[in-house]
């Protein structure tokens, strides 16, 4: 199965992205990611968009569009924010203060997907995750 | 739902989802915090990057004095996530020991 959720980028908007995500994985049987690691994977996302990439300020939208069997699971967040490639950030070069500022959310997703990706097209950030419980 | 109280033996009880919005609360709790820093994550279900923005600059604080802050009772799910960011080569921690 596969959709797409649009948003407004706004301080919690992960909450209401998360629950319908989490439906729809108990509605397809999905094992390729636990409950708690696409909390995560959701909050960390969305929060980094809505903190750094001006978007949210500007009263703008996100989307994520998702597919989904029960052994694959693949996400993509867009937002019309200023350009930001967050996994060009080299985790081994992190100080304390960095992991503190946002940089811990990269080192999870990074950690918890199969395949991370990233593109800007037309405008907007396509940050790609993929999902195979591997 | 997130819980932080003191317990009787000086250990601080972490309970629920420590998350981007409860973060603050966590901050303001563990900021008051003087000396050494137990704290007991037997039910703690869930952190993100922002709990452990909270727990790394309560540790780096406390540390100054030769401290830290030492994580006990943490299970399997939320020592993933210690070990992928890093908090394993930071923290004292002690796994739950129903943990296999």
């Amino acid at each position: 199965m596969e959709g797409t959720l649009e948003f407004p980028l706004e301080h919690d908007c992960h909450q209401g992205v998360l629950e319908r995500l989490l439906a729809q994985a108990n509605a397809t049987g999905l094992s390729a990611c636990a409950p708690e690691d696409l909390r995560l994977i959701v909050e960390e996302v969305l929060t980094n968009v809505v903190k750094y990439s001006g978007a949210a300020e500007r009263g703008a939208s996100g989307t994520v569009r998702w597919r989904m069997w029960p052994d694959r699971l693949e996400l993509a967040f867009e937002d019309p924010g200023d350009p930001f490639d967050p996994l060009g950030e080299d985790e081994d070069d992190l100080s304390d203060d960095e992991r503190c500022e946002g940089g811990m959310g990269i080192l999870l997703i990074r950690a918890l997907a199969s395949e991370v990706g990233y593109r800007r097209e037309d405008g907007r950030n396509r940050l790609l995750l993929t999902f195979t419980g591997v | 739902m997130f819980e932080i109280e003191t317990m009787d033996d000086g250990r601080i009880r972490l309970a629920g989802r420590l998350d981007a919005a409860k973060a603050p609360r966590a901050q303001e709790v563990l900021d008051l915090v003087d000396g050494p820093c137990v704290l007991d994550m037997s039910a703690l279900e869930y952190i993100s990057s922002a709990g452990l923005g909270v727990l790394l600059r309560t540790h780096k604080r406390l540390m100054a004095d030769g401290e830290g802050v030492h994580l006990v009772n943490v299970n399997s799910h939320i020592n993933d996530i210690f070990t992928y960011s890093g908090f394993d080569r930071l923290f004292h921690i002690e796994a739950a020991v129903s943990q296999g």
